[in-house]
């Protein structure tokens, strides 16, 4: 179902940025250092913070920057994340901060604002703290409790990360990314299997789908480098 | 009013129609949100298979109850049955079980790791268990094949359990099904016959001289004799069985049944019999 609708999700963006097959030949910029910055975006996931009011069990928030280099751009993202869940045999808890960083790459390059669809590869690292209070009714072994407290966890974990960023009005910048989470390793999970990993999520299955919706702001270094020519017909 | 209001947007179309894609892409993420499934709970169920070491078929070892100590529970096993799945301690790391077979007593002990992890508001959290290991125990020989355990009505075996041939056990198939009461030898003194009547039998031979003789006693109260000859020689068949008594050239050497005929004068480990006896 998350598979279905991440692809859902990038066919919408493809269609609604499409670009004339006519002008998809591409000529080289001939502007001098277009590999330089031209702006800084900043922004937070409106995500997190609206769950962060919303639901009970989660508190967080997470900053997202990223710089231009032509049609490469680096990203860094941090962020803090905190879950609390409680019920009649167990309660858990964790809280940590994370951050990811890594590149995209922009497919639009024709587009006068600048705007992206991207694809990208993310690094992300996670240290938190985890505890766990159990009370487990087993028919033949009886009634137990324990807890449990993984105090210095740590983990790592690589994104496949894609969508889309678009300029709203002068220097306010909306976007989405859908992120694919995989080969996560982790370690002082000593004393229990992590459940929550903060920025990478459930860890129950190999790998884990995430989804930020980003409102951003740029701030500009430089003017922008003029468009490639359109190809004549 | 309207077409006014729809004028003075004009300007500003690109930027509403792009924020409403926002709106729509919000909505489907929502949508991705799913909440967990209570799937692959605690895994503390250890699957032992029995097996003949000759040929590794499946065998039934006549399995008549499992005993966990620790929970004092008994487990008994449907008749016949060639595995079970034994539930082990999800609280330690190391549960004892107490297998009763064919009127001997095994015992085996299994060591594991065991960490808990929670899996969500509606599961609670869960127990899995790992590294499995098979480290003392009575029975003729251990393998564990899979050193992760299974959850309850998983398929799979983790440890196969093996038993040495028999090599002096003589097998008697009667004609029709009787009723024993008793057997009796010089080597195994006087033993209760099976508790219903039965046309098969299995006893064991004299492995220190080459000569047994039984005496059956029916239950109407009437005996017969029965002695069988046989050479004896000792082989190392397998290392996890060490010497073995191996029994040979068996023959009938005195009855008093309407007829009894040899039928196989080797001793081996199967169904087939080797005396068959017209009562």
């Amino acid at each position: 179902m998350k598979l279905l609708s991440s692809i859902a999700l990038i066919c919408f963006a493809l269609a609604g940025f499409a670009q004339p097959r006519d002008s998809a030949v591409l000529q080289l910029d001939t502007v001098k250092n277009r590999f330089l910055p031209t702006g800084i975006r900043i922004g937070t996931d409106v995500i997190a913070i609206v769950k962060s009011n919303i639901q009970d069990d989660f508190t967080g928030w997470e900053v997202n920057a990223d710089v231009d280099f032509n049609r490469y751009y680096l990203n860094f993202d941090y962020g803090t994340w905190g879950r609390n869940f409680a019920t009649d045999s167990a309660a858990y808890k964790n809280d940590g901060t994370y951050w990811r960083v890594g590149v995209d790459v922009n497919f639009l390059l024709k587009d006068i604002d600048r705007n992206l669809f991207f694809i990208g590869l993310r690094y992300g690292r996670a240290s938190y703290n985890e505890q766990m209070l159990i009370v487990s009714d087993d028919d033949i072994w009886g009634v137990y409790s324990n807890s449990y407290i993984n105090p210095a966890a740590t983990a790592r974990w690589l994104e496949l990360t894609s969508g889309i960023k678009v300029k709203i009005y002068k220097f306010i910048w909306l976007g989405y990314t859908v992120r694919f989470k995989f080969g996560l390793k982790g370690k002082g999970q000593d004393q229990m299997i992590s459940h929550d990993i903060p920025g990478y999520g459930r860890t129950d299955k190999e790998t884990a789908w995430g989804f930020n919706y980003q409102l951003m702001f740029r701030i500009p270094f430089r003017p922008l480098p003029p468009l490639p020519p359109q190809k004549k017909k | 009013m309207l077409s006014i209001l729809v004028l003075s947007l004009l300007p500003y179309f690109h930027m509403i129609k792009r924020t409403l894609w926002f709106f729509v892409f919000a909505l489907l993420a929502i949508s991705c949100l799913d909440q967990p499934d209570c799937f692959s709970l605690t895994n503390n169920y250890v699957g032992l298979t029995f097996r003949k070491l000759s040929n590794r078929s499946a065998d039934t070892l006549g399995i008549t109850s499992v005993y966990l100590p620790e929970a004092n529970v008994e487990l008994i096993p449907r008749e016949g049955t060639t595995s079970i799945d034994v539930p082990v301690n999800l609280y330690s790391t190391s549960t004892l079980i107490v297998v009763q077979a064919a009127g001997i007593q095994y015992d085996i002990t299994v060591n594991y790791l065991t960490k808990t992890q929670f899996v969500s508001e509606d599961c609670g959290a869960k127990f899995v268990l790992s590294e499995l290991q098979a480290v003392s125990e009575t029975f003729d020989s251990v393998r564990v094949s899979s050193s992760v355990p299974k959850p309850l009505n998983a398929s799979g075996t983790n440890i196969e359990i093996f038993r040495c041939p028999n090599t002096s056990l003589l097998k008697i198939q009667f004609a029709s099904a009787v009723a024993i009461s008793t057997i009796e030898g010089s080597h195994i003194g006087t033993i209760a016959g099976p508790s219903e009547a039965t046309t098969t039998l299995t006893l064991p031979l004299n492995t220190a001289e080459p000569l047994s003789t039984f005496i059956f006693t029916f239950s109407d109260g009437l005996k017969k004799t029965l002695s069988v000859a046989y050479e004896l020689e000792t082989d190392e068949l397998f290392n996890a069985c060490g010497e073995q008594v191996l029994v040979s050239q068996l023959a009938l050497t005195t009855h008093d049944f309407t007829t009894a005929t040899l039928a196989r004068p080797a001793i081996q480990d199967s169904n087939q019999p080797n005396i068959e006896i017209t009562f």
